[in-house]
């Protein structure tokens, strides 16, 4: 089937080249996927690779199925796997039924406006459009706490109450002066400022607590982490895990980061203790997320996020994205005993409330009659195929000369060290540590041996930014497809908590003394005022 | 979400047959528009646009929506049959208007996340019942004068049209008034307020200064953003001054891409997702107005904005001349012929629907909207690319 498919494409491309070879009228590959010779285009122009790339340049340019999807006759899954990323889920009303019983948004996009990165807020609220910022919530020595989930909830459905009141959570944006006053040579000023977070301690309704132990209120630390856009994820989980390694030992070897590599994930010559996903009896290398804590797509962020940002449950996650300190709490909170089984009749199992509301909380002892997936195995299946199969814009404008210096520019001064320019994709034989697709499973699209262009070596460095984010170890965000941002989703803001609302604000950022991009810094520094411009363009234009 | 994609074979040969036959013509009439680079054509096109399919809908919309909220006071206070009748008359109105507005989503629906928090479906009937059993929160969307209460506390799963659409609605006609509780209609009204306040965002968001005095002051109370990024440029002004600085458009050919592919987005939507899904996953749960029972209206409705966005305005007030069609035709004839056949077909394809939508899902006709649909698509996908160079 696969290879039909393939074959009667190339026919039918084929044909077109022939049948409008008779006149000068451009083709229109829209309508079917042709491979266009990159010959005829600047190199990087095709971000995902033939593969995994739209030309769409409006307000859809994120949304986009690659031609990956299309070849494989999977444009109707996508768009019905789409709909689980778009729309509001609610506690019983199908077909986006499931939310609760606690929960962190009621969708997806809420948290990806326009399929992008996260808005800067001067609040924080659930139901705030372009709120894509996650609490992070851990002690002085950035371990996470035990009594809240790694991505704390906000919001409770009855009769349960939300482990902390989000209205009391104040974000004040601080401002940052760096060493050169927030000043270029030329006179040309930016400015910098950071989020600081403060939530007062009757806002919490569960106990902090670390390894199970309670903290003092004065040892809590909160820090805000954005999300990014989501396009294109098929494409990073096609980069072959040797070629990481490789990259992982070039940038050993070079030693060119003050602060060396993240003991975590490499160590001497070979990986680190934390740098394997475990997917049945053989690791990936971890590529996904700031804190790099996902291996293989299929396991990776949006396959988790649709369970527990939401609680909707689906074949490969049962339970619920729960702490044991939670369903304590609430197991023993009167005002919940008190409700529970006029809500959850069917969980009135042992006639003791409390084990019933604690068993309930964390799925246990609970009959096989009663653990039915929320989200079906289709259902999952389609929002698989849409979310391997999301497109990344082609890059823009590669042949205007302002960005050709900036290109050559981003080179020079370093910045392409760790924001890796292209990979090579490998065979793309997949995996799924949840063991609901096979390997290279056929339902699934694929993006094997693409050229693409994401902009990042997929390795975390340091910074060292004012209220740093968790641990100071970020990994390299790809620069693919940013510069469309404004038009996608309304707003253009960057790094891991949207402190920076420009390119440039973002580059000064980079700029503290003990940063591993210190120097590239320093020579932006140097660049004439046109210079930093045509650097600014380029990365607007990739 | 668009496609740009055919997604069968089928169809690929038959538009690879009709382009290598008909590309060749370039023939020009006088109807038509001369695109070399003219920028003052594609601005004299983005203005009509502007003026007469944005700004009159969505200030009809505005000023349905605010006639909605005093048809339910007044029911509220007066509970008639007659009145519950004025108010989902109104209610009918306002969304008209909404779905009449649906092929240009993008700009401020999409960045202030207006689409969802107004048209969400299905209602939380769980969280619902949750809110009825709650005499404090009764008690505070009662207070709710501005809706604002309602709007940052209800989530989108309770607020918007289909909200009130289940409370003045059932089985496709207004609700007996017996039915309806006071904490319904204090429910309605909060949630009316809201979505007022939301069309009027819109409306100010496009039209700027010009929008009614009364609206830029409700927008000043309510500190909501209306302008794009934050910054200085209304959503009119942001297209309008494509290509300069401090717009997000690059270059005024992308603003007519940006409207063509609005209209892409949207006749994609209703056939796949809207009409497709429950068509042929045999799904009701897909069905978005089931308690008005008014998807047909609103299928065709969409399509009507996609040719009011591609005509030069709405009926009454269009100007085929500065309109993307005399565009498009002065590229290619042919293909403008065929992206208005396409939407006339899928408008009469809608039309044939067998009504209700929510009983008759499986029907033939449904399949043959959904085709109509998804041809349309697909065939403005050809437009916005065979403008591209324009």
């Amino acid at each position: 089937m696969f290879k039909f498919n393939h074959l009667t494409i190339f026919a039918a491309a084929g044909m077109m080249a022939f049948g409008l070879a008779s006149c000068k009228k451009e083709v229109k590959t829209e309508t079917v996927y042709v491979p266009v010779q990159p010959a005829e285009l600047v190199e990087g122009t095709y971000a995902g690779g033939e593969l995994g790339t739209t030309f769409n340049n409006t307000q859809t340019a994120y949304e986009d199925p690659t031609p990956a999807v299309v070849n494989y006759g999977m444009s109707a899954q996508f768009k019905y796997g789409e709909y689980f990323f778009e729309r509001t889920y609610t506690q019983n009303n199908p077909p986006f039924n499931g939310l609760g019983p606690l929960y962190i948004r009621s969708s997806c996009i809420a948290c990806h406006p326009g399929y992008g990165h996260g808005m800067r807020m001067n609040r924080y609220r659930a139901d705030d459009w372009g709120n894509g910022y996650l609490l992070v919530f851990t002690d002085r020595n950035d371990t996470y706490l035990s009594s809240y989930t790694g991505m704390p909830q906000t919001k409770a459905v009855a009769p349960f109450k939300a482990p902390l009141d989000e209205t009391k959570i104040q974000i004040t944006w601080l401002n940052y002066t760096d060493e050169w006053g927030n000043r270029f040579d030329d006179g040309e000023t930016y400015n910098l400022t950071y989020p600081e977070v403060t939530i007062p301690e009757d806002a919490f309704y569960v106990p902090l607590e670390v390894g199970g132990n309670p903290i003092p209120y004065s040892d809590f630390v909160c820090r805000l982490e954005s999300t990014i856009g989501v396009y294109g994820v098929g494409l990073i989980d096609a980069i072959p895990d040797d070629s990481l390694k490789a990259q992982y030992q070039k940038e050993s070897n070079d030693g060119y980061m003050q602060n060396g590599l993240n003991p975590a994930f490499w160590s001497g010559n070979d990986w680190g203790p934390n740098a394997g996903y475990v997917c049945g009896d053989h690791k990936h290398p971890k590529r996904y997320t700031y804190a790099l804590t996902r291996g293989p797509l299929q396991d990776a962020p949006g396959a988790n996020a649709i369970w527990n940002i939401t609680n909707v449950t689906h074949p490969t996650k049962m339970g619920h994205y729960m702490t044991a300190a939670y369903a304590t709490k609430a197991s023993q909170d009167p005002d919940v005993q008190a409700e529970f089984y006029n809500y959850f009749p069917d969980y009135n199992l042992t006639g003791n409330v409390e084990t019933d509301i604690y068993n309930y909380l964390m799925m246990a002892n609970i009959p096989d009659s009663l653990k039915v997936p929320e989200m079906s195995a289709e259902d999952y299946t389609n929002f698989m195929v849409w979310h391997r199969g999301l497109a990344v814009p082609a890059a823009r404008n590669l042949d205007d000369p302002e960005v050709q210096r900036g290109r050559e520019l981003f080179t020079q001064m370093g910045c392409a060290y760790c924001h890796r320019p292209s990979w090579e994709t490998g065979d793309d034989v997949y995996h799924d540590p949840a063991g609901f697709f096979a390997t290279a499973d056929y339902r699934l699209p694929r993006y094997p041996h693409q050229k693409i262009w994401p902009y990042s070596d997929y390795i975390q460095h340091k910074l060292h930014m004012e209220n740093d984010i968790r641990t100071g170890w970020c990994r390299t965000t790809p620069l693919w497809g940013r510069g469309l941002s404004a038009i996608c989703t309304g707003a253009s803001d960057r790094l891991h908590d949207c402190r920076a609302q420009t390119v440039i604000e973002a580059i000064m950022w980079h700029g503290n003394i003990q940063s591993d991009a210190r120097r590239t810094v320093e020579k932006f520094r140097e660049l004439s005022k046109e210079d930093r411009d045509a650097v600014v363009k380029f990365i607007e234009a990739i | 979400m668009k496609k740009l994609f055919k997604t069968t074979l089928l169809i690929a040969f038959s538009a690879f047959f009709a382009m290598s036959f008909s590309a060749c013509k370039k023939s020009k009439s006088d109807s038509t528009v001369e695109p070399s680079n003219n920028d003052a054509v594609k601005t004299e096109i983005i203005n009509q646009f502007l003026g007469h399919t944005v700004a009159p809908t969505y200030g009809k919309l505005a000023l349905y929506s605010d006639e909605l909220v005093n048809d339910l006071e007044a029911l509220k206070a007066d509970m008639t049959q007659a009145n519950v009748n004025k108010a989902t008359a109104s209610f009918l109105e306002a969304r008209h208007w909404w779905e009449m507005s649906e092929a240009f989503l993008f700009g401020a629906a999409s960045d202030f996340g207006i689409d969802p928090h107004i048209d969400s479906w299905p209602l939380d009937e769980s969280a619902f019942n949750t809110l009825m059993s709650s005499p404090n929160m009764i008690a505070l969307l009662a207070e709710d004068e501005d809706g604002t209460y309602a709007g940052d506390n209800l989530g989108n799963a309770l607020l918007g049209f289909h909200g009130i659409e289940y409370i003045l609605f059932r089985e496709g006609q207004p609700r007996p008034v017996a039915e309806i509780t006071d904490d319904y209609m204090t429910y309605a009204i909060a949630v009316a307020r809201d979505l007022r306040n939301h069309c009027v965002q819109l409306e100010v968001s496009w039209i700027g200064d010009n929008a009614p005095a009364a609206h830029i002051e409700l927008m000043e109370e309510l500190e909501y953003n209306t302008t794009v990024n934050g910054g200085d440029f209304s959503y009119s002004e942001n297209m309008q001054k494509a290509g300069q600085a401090g717009s997000t458009y690059v270059t005024l050919t992308q603003a007519l891409q940006a409207i063509i592919d609005g209209g892409i987005d949207i006749s994609d939507e209703v056939g796949t997702s809207k009409i497709g899904k429950p068509h042929t996953g045999e799904d009701p749960t897909y069905v978005e107005s089931p308690y008005s029972q008014k998807s047909i209206t609103d299928f065709y409705d969409n399509i009507t904005s996609v040719k009011n966005s591609y005509m030069g305005g709405n009926e009454g007030e269009r100007d085929e001349n500065k309109s993307l069609h005399a565009y498009v035709k002065g590229i290619d004839t042919e293909l403008d012929s065929r992206v208005i056949a396409a939407i006339d077909n899928a408008l009469t394809k809608i039309r044939n629907m067998a009504a209700p939508f929510v009983n008759n899902y499986a029907d033939p006709s449904a399949g043959e909207a959904m085709e109509a649909c998804q041809a349309l698509s697909d065939v403005l996908a050809e437009a916005k690319d065979a403008i591209k160079d324009n």
